[in-house]
């Protein structure tokens, strides 16, 4: 008993169970998706609200606790700007049409709840758990693996090498700002502006 | 207030400072090797389709801003003993959920012995007749070309007994029949049609006819029979899984076992904060 009470204590049997709700959260996601597959906004909501409540029941103290906001929004917009210059280039080099903006609010709404979700999660609870047992490099390492994976089932392996590159620059803004805010702000960003540089 | 960084912090800030450069340059490398038509780059949830852009609108429907755009593939060949044999290949038109997409599996043209590529393109076009009695057009027609060597070379025919699939997204969602039809120049002629996405349709043509979807009214049903699913059906990548029946089993099996992950997951941490480790 004493040994299984000492495990669950550790800092990686958090680690292992953050990895596992989101992957979970991940299957519920595909499962309520269904034909709709990544288009689906319901199923997107959903993910949030499981990747929300795993976060709190780990660490309620630093899904509340971001980093130091002016740091984080400051690196995080910088972050956000490194992300999009490449869609910047690509977008002006073909010739997409404009989206039907009624459908934007709701759109943006589940966007945003799931990119700052993913980041409280990965960047934030995942990453101190990881870094109070391995150290800062392990975190980066586990985080950038996990964020490249977990778009995997819902665009195909072609995308893994590109999730892995952004996934290593969020964990970079999540190194300068020394918060899961930054990397939250960034990707939130990064996301919206895919409504037009798509 | 004054902030003091901590020695660690400091060391944290600068290799982050690092990874960031790092990843700026490993993130336009991948970039510039991405190929076209891929996955979008960073999304939470995929965008929504964007409004159909016809060619030439029918009554009741609008013109949308951008023109419709053809799927293209370069389908590289290899030498075989009765000439060049075409390589598998897919194409995507580039609209915001493609209106049109094509995969031709390995062999599906043969082509004069000195030919180094086939270019098949489907370009939009206006329809050029209306169903008639018991359907609506609801897609531009798609007009294929194979030609050898770029856009002055020879015709390419399909190899005979090939085939290869066709994905048509149709103008909206509907609960009718939705068949593709093939134009002969004279008449529409259906080919057995499967539904692989909310408002896309799949096809296995033998032929380069120009194509089209058509809705079907109220009461009338297809004169093809339905298919059975076979490995070779399998939709161009990037669309939906195509047999309706496994997918539902399959979202059954998704939900089962990842509510049971997640319920283990939050059980196993509700543990640890009950255990008192903070």
């Amino acid at each position: 008993m004493t040994l299984v009470l000492d495990a669950v204590r550790a800092p990686r049997a958090r680690a292992v169970a953050l990895v596992a709700g989101l992957a979970g959260a991940l299957a519920v996601r595909l499962g309520v998706a269904g034909d709709a597959g990544v288009r689906s906004v319901r199923a997107g909501a959903v993910f949030a609200v499981l990747l929300l409540a795993v976060v709190v029941l780990a660490d309620r103290a630093e899904a509340l606790r971001p980093g130091p906001w002016r740091r984080q929004v400051a690196l995080g917009g910088l972050g956000a700007l490194m992300l999009c210059v490449v869609p910047l280039v690509v977008h002006l080099t073909t010739d997409g049409g404009a989206l039907p903006a009624r459908d934007f609010p709701l759109w943006a709404l589940v966007v945003t709840g799931v990119a700052v979700t993913e980041e409280m999660l990965l960047r934030g609870v995942l990453w101190t758990a990881l870094d109070r047992w391995a150290g800062e490099w392990v975190a980066l390492g586990v985080t950038t693996v996990a964020f490249g994976l977990l778009h995997v089932p819902l665009y195909g392996w072609s995308v893994l090498v590109l999730d892995l590159v952004v996934g290593l620059l969020l964990g970079g803004v999540r190194m300068v700002s020394g918060g899961w805010g930054g990397p939250a702000v960034a990707h939130t960003l990064a996301d919206l502006a895919g409504w037009w540089l798509r | 207030m004054t902030a003091v960084l901590t020695g660690g912090a400091f060391r944290s800030r600068r290799r982050g400072w690092v990874v960031l450069v790092a990843a700026l340059l490993a993130l336009g490398a991948t970039v510039a090797v991405r190929p076209p038509h891929a996955p979008p780059l960073y999304d939470g949830i995929g965008f929504p389709d964007e409004p159909y852009r016809w060619v030439t609108p029918p009554p009741g429907e609008s013109k949308a801003a951008a023109a419709a755009t053809p799927a293209r593939a370069t389908i590289q060949v290899t030498p075989g003993s009765s000439g060049a044999v075409s390589q598998a290949s897919r194409g995507f038109s580039s609209e915001q959920g493609p209106q049109v997409a094509f995969s031709v599996a390995e062999g599906a043209f043969v082509a004069p012995a000195k030919t180094t590529s086939i270019d098949l393109v489907a370009t939009p076009k206006a329809a050029p007749k209306a169903y008639g009695d018991g359907g609506t057009i609801v897609s531009n027609l798609y007009e294929f070309s194979a030609l050898a060597d770029g856009k002055d070379g020879a015709e390419v025919p399909l190899a005979p007994g090939a085939a290869f699939i066709v994905n048509l997204r149709a103008v909206r969602q509907t609960d009718q029949t939705v068949v593709l039809c093939t134009w002969d120049g004279t008449a529409w002629n259906q080919v057995v049609t499967r539904q692989v996405g909310t408002e896309i349709y799949a096809a296995q043509l033998s032929t380069l006819d120009p194509i089209a979807l058509v809705r079907l009214d109220q009461g009338v049903r297809a004169t093809v029979a339905a298919p059975e699913p076979t490995a070779d059906a399998a939709a161009p990548a990037g669309d939906p899984a195509s047999d309706p029946a496994s997918g539902t089993s399959n979202r059954t099996l998704l939900l089962t076992v990842g509510g049971i992950v997640v319920l283990l997951a939050g059980a196993l941490l509700v543990l640890r904060r009950r255990t008192g480790d903070e």
